[in-house]
């Protein structure tokens, strides 16, 4: 299968892998049981209330955070590949693009719009 | 590049604030509320009070401070009472001398210094707290998981990390902290994060446990900093290189992976509870539920001197005269783009009148 790739969002690598699914972008933590095993958790900022759904999460990529934000210190424990401080990832993705995460270099592609 | 002080120690501790912001500490975007919301109303009084506490007996005072543990000391105690004095100076006409304030960082630095193995300020980027007998003692006893059963330890330090967020807030986070890293007589590297007062006074929350402590034993060498703040640095994926893991849970040793799924789950649920019962909290609750958790982080320090560590009634009054008037001020702030390093050398620097 060749799928051409576009490169739309960029961020810093927080958690380093290389993964391919699908958008799931969380509003509010409230929204965590709408995350499906395997999807992408993309969402302005992560905090304590988001993990039922990063313990589900393929990858994680956020708006915002460093290095030592939640979404980083918890994806490198989990060895999920995390992306941070995008800026604008909740606004460039939808729910249900096919990406591919590039968390090796920060880095966001989109393979398929949902 | 920070402007530099002629006085080492607080040059030293300057350069370790700096170095702390580069490796990614974050001052914006925190749950429930961000810097400032909460602190400006109180941050004055407690600094204060603190403060007094040096000026009138030194040695008391040193000798209080080795009742708290290096992260509160280095992250949660130097910068905020130097800011809280050159507030209660710049607004309250409270006298104090800049000697003064540099003496109070001298005097807490060699606090550090009885703590801690490595450089006090986490220069060095290590925080060593254990001799070497005890590493090898903690190498030697533990039940040692290999790394088929990482995955389910990693969750329990997920876990028990957000759960800590959950009950002492993003913002003081006290309860958790790493260690290390040790090199083993065998050229391991052991890394040691402890969660510490799970059972917090201040929810009533009837947690079973006090202290759990996770220990990791990495081939040797991995690449790993541990800063002023403590956060945890590695470029490289460490935890491919992770070997054996290990659990305690209030000085017994977990022999069960089984017993650490238990765990995961009891504290996740515990987690999920309390988020709902924060986010219930009106701002006017959760400042002074802010208040609580930072006299509650120094608890033991008031009850060296035999004090009550509750909220003084001056910040009850305080919250009701002042409404909401910094929470929302500072709401705006801790949403928007990080200030320089420069800023924050500039504002925790006791060598200025600078208070932002």
């Amino acid at each position: 299968m060749s799928q051409q790739k576009k490169i739309i969002i960029s961020g810093r690598p927080a958690s380093s892998g290389k993964v391919v699914g699908r958008v799931r972008i969380l509003v509010s933590f409230k929204d965590c049981s709408s995350l499906f095993d395997q999807e992408i958790l993309v969402t302005e900022m992560t905090s304590a209330n988001f993990m039922p759904a990063i313990k589900k999460a393929a990858a994680i990529v956020t708006d915002y955070g460093g290095a030592t934000c939640h979404a980083a210190i918890i994806s490198r424990e989990l060895g999920i590949p995390c992306i941070v401080g995008t800026k604008s990832a909740t606004k460039d993705l939808k729910t249900g693009d096919l990406i591919e995460v590039d968390a090796n270099q920060g880095l966001v592609s989109i393979i398929k719009k949902g | 590049m920070f402007k530099k002080s002629q006085n080492k120690i607080i040059n030293d501790y300057l350069q370790a604030i700096v170095q702390s912001l580069n490796n990614g500490g974050s001052t914006v975007h925190f749950w429930p509320f961000g810097p400032g919301q909460v602190d400006s109303y109180f941050i004055d009084v407690f600094s204060i009070n603190i403060f007094e506490k040096f000026k009138n007996d030194r040695q008391k005072f040193k000798e209080a401070l080795l009742t708290l543990n290096p992260k509160v000391l280095r992250w949660f105690l130097i910068p905020f009472v130097i800011l809280g004095i050159k507030l209660a100076r710049n607004f309250e006409g409270y006298q104090v001398e800049k000697d003064e304030l540099v003496g109070f960082v001298q005097a807490v630095k060699e606090v550090l210094e009885q703590m801690v193995r490595s450089e006090s300020f986490c220069l060095d980027r290590k925080n060593l707290l254990l001799d070497q007998e005890q590493v090898e003692e903690i190498v030697q006893r533990q039940a040692w998981w290999g790394p088929e059963n990482k995955k389910v330890v990693s969750f329990l330090s997920v876990d028990l990390e957000s759960y800590i967020w959950s009950i002492d807030f993003d913002l003081f986070a006290y309860g958790v902290f790493w260690h290390g890293p040790y090199i083993t007589s065998t050229k391991k590297c052991l890394l040691i994060k402890e969660f510490v007062d799970l059972n917090s006074e201040i929810w009533n929350l009837n947690i079973p446990y006090s202290k759990i402590k996770i220990f990791y034993l990495f081939q040797n060498p991995i690449e790993v900093e541990i800063d002023f703040m403590n956060h945890i640095i590695y470029k490289d994926d460490i935890w491919n290189q992770l070997e054996r893991v290990a659990v305690e849970v209030d000085g017994q040793i977990i022999k069960e992976i089984t017993k650490v799924e238990e765990l995961s789950l009891f504290f996740s649920e515990k987690r999920e509870k309390q988020v709902k019962l924060v986010e219930s909290l009106s701002p006017q609750e959760l400042i002074r539920k802010g208040a609580v958790v930072n006299y509650y982080m120094f608890r033991q320090f008031f009850e060296y001197y035999q004090e009550s560590w509750e909220v003084p009634a001056e910040v009850d009054h305080r919250i009701k005269e002042w409404g909401l008037k910094y929470w929302e001020e500072f709401k705006q702030q801790a949403s928007s783009k990080q200030p320089s390093e420069n800023f924050f050398v500039k504002l925790y620097s006791p060598e200025n009148s600078y208070s932002g």
